[in-house]
């Protein structure tokens, strides 16, 4: 990440690239309780390092239980970290900080909400006076593509539609960092490989590109999306290489067919074979 | 001009049509509707005639079990406003809902905080457990003593008996709350109390509403028994004096109606369920 860092002023603030997200030696433990936990404390992230640049749309790849999901709640304000530190727009994070905004694997939406509803949520919090959280709302489920669906409850609609619509609930309240767990983990591959399209698409005509964190386990997914790919050793999680994909944007299926996507995929599963056998 | 004669043209044309198919129709919704009422009014006809039976051919004593058309006719001339019924009723009725409302607000409040607050339920654990195995009956001394004869103690003891379930079911079902849920609201910047009212109520209803229910049965049940305890006025008394001045059909019809005011809050509790619970139908299996 130092690459990335250099020429750049770590302070500036202006838009551009500054720092958005920085975490320095991050680590983080859990402690085991009850039959059959085994050791007593299990280390989940140890000296994870990682800084995101403003607007810069990262993936977070890595073998299964290697922490990604722990830094995505850290990051979230859902839980604490042990060691180290971890700044967002150069303030330490503190609980959940209402610049960023989440979109978990299990969608997470209210079941006795409307669509509508549940897009709204987040404006109702900050306080929003109904009529202009209504009008946000139906803004954003139109560009996500569910305007025929405000009056649904979610369990009416297929898995992709619900993510849709957590991204929508996400979106509202124009967080500057989106954070993204797994979120297309759950469905089939055809509305997965749409919904990536979706994503792009609301991110790259965004009036004003928001710094993205997804974690992912899908090689594809990462490159596809992503400016630059970090991928992380097994646990204790921390960041094992940086990688930079440098396909032109606005991306779309054939970014697949390219020779660099095929160069970067044989990068990354290189790497992260590596880390696999390591732990077997 | 027109129109009019293109309606009136395409009435004539229509309406036998219609009508027949309506009428299949609607019987057929009718019964997919009311076949629950249906089977349930089979299943009460014939409890009545095996009452009536047992009566009439005197397999039980007609001294001790009045004949279900005398019990009728005592509870429908009873509860007319004249009728002596009918002056019982009011206290019962706003005794055990007052008592009802009470445990209804302590149990989903108590509830919420206690079943969210783990160190809390640990430290209340033992406490609980003493308490909600406790015998109301015993506790009558003590109501007594604190509330008075009059008014207060019968609301309090109503209010104990139908907090627990109440208390028990929201406690559990708070914890029952997916973790998820709480998290992604926290996301969007919801503060506790926020949580508390918006998620964490709304998602736990459905699993605290057969609490409220078997509370509201809970209710009634004590009130009785308070009432037996000493009351001037109440169904509870009005049952135990007709026992007492051998007036066997008062005692049944104050029974039967102490009986249907229950399935009456129940029937109202339903529809309450249902219209908070609407949006469960069809994930769950109702």
């Amino acid at each position: 990440m130092t690459q990335l860092a250099a020429g750049l002023s770590p302070t500036r603030s202006a838009a551009g690239n500054a720092q958005k997200v920085d975490a320095r030696d991050l680590s983080k433990t859990f402690r085991n309780i009850g039959h059959g936990a085994g050791a007593d404390v299990t280390e989940v992230l140890k000296g994870f390092d990682l800084t995101i640049q403003d607007g810069e749309f990262v993936a977070l790849l890595g073998p299964s239980g290697c922490g990604k999901s722990t830094f995505l709640n850290i990051i979230a304000g859902l839980e604490d970290f042990n060691g180290g530190r971890l700044l967002l727009d150069g303030a330490a994070v503190r609980g959940v900080s209402k610049k960023v905004g989440v979109v978990f694997q299990s969608y997470a939406l209210f079941p006795w909400l409307s669509v509508q509803k549940n897009v709204e949520v987040g404006l109702k919090i900050r306080g929003v006076p109904a009529r202009e959280r209504h009008e946000i709302a139906s803004r954003v489920l139109q560009t996500v593509g569910l305007e025929g669906f405000t009056q649904h409850l979610p369990h009416r609609l297929s898995g992709g539609m619900r993510q849709r619509v957590a991204i929508a609930r996400a979106l509202a309240y124009d967080p500057e960092v989106l954070v993204l767990d797994e979120p297309f983990a759950a469905l089939d591959a055809q509305t997965r490989e749409f919904l990536q399209n979706e994503l792009l698409r609301i991110w790259e005509t965004g009036a004003q590109k928001k710094t993205i964190l997804f974690v992912t386990h899908s090689i594809d997914e990462a490159i596809f999306l992503a400016d630059r790919i970090a991928v992380m050793t097994r646990r204790p999680g921390r960041i094992k290489s940086l990688i930079d994909v440098n396909l032109p944007r606005p991306r779309d299926d054939s970014a697949r067919a390219t020779a660099e996507y095929g160069r970067i995929r044989g990068e990354v599963a290189a790497i992260l074979q590596e880390e696999v056998s390591l732990g077997q | 001009m027109a129109n009019e004669i293109q309606l009136q043209a395409g009435a004539i044309h229509e309406i036998p049509i219609r009508e027949a198919r309506v009428t299949s129709i609607t019987l057929w919704k009718w019964y997919a509707k009311y076949d629950r009422h249906l089977y349930g009014s089979f299943g009460l006809a014939f409890f009545v005639f095996l009452w009536w039976f047992a009566n009439s051919t005197g397999l039980l004593n007609p001294k001790f079990l009045s004949p279900p058309q005398t019990v009728l006719t005592t509870l429908i001339f009873g509860i007319l406003p004249d009728g002596d019924i009918w002056p019982e009723i009011g206290p019962s009725l706003r005794r055990g809902l007052e008592g009802f409302a009470i445990a209804t607000a302590l149990g989903i409040s108590g509830g919420i905080v206690v079943g969210s607050l783990t160190f809390l339920e640990k430290i209340l654990a033992p406490i609980l457990l003493f308490f909600r195995n406790l015998s109301i009956l015993a506790l009558f001394p003590v109501f007594l003593l604190f509330f008075g004869i009059g008014e207060g103690s019968k609301i309090a003891i109503v209010a104990w008996a139908s907090f627990w379930p109440i208390f028990i079911t929201t406690t559990s079902a708070v914890k029952g709350v997916e973790q998820i849920l709480i998290n992604a609201a926290r996301t969007l910047g919801a503060g506790r109390s926020y949580i508390f009212v918006h998620v964490v109520l709304p998602a736990a209803f459905p699993n605290i509403f057969p609490g409220i229910r078997l509370a509201a049965g809970y209710a009634f049940t004590a009130l009785v028994a308070a009432e037996y305890l000493g009351a001037t006025e109440g169904l509870g008394i009005y049952i135990r004096a007709s026992q007492e001045r051998f007036e066997i059909p008062s005692m049944y019809a104050g029974i039967v109606a102490l009986g249907l005011i229950g399935v009456a809050i129940n029937l109202v509790l339903i529809r309450v369920e249902e219209r908070f619970t609407r949006w469960q139908l069809g994930i769950t299996n109702r």
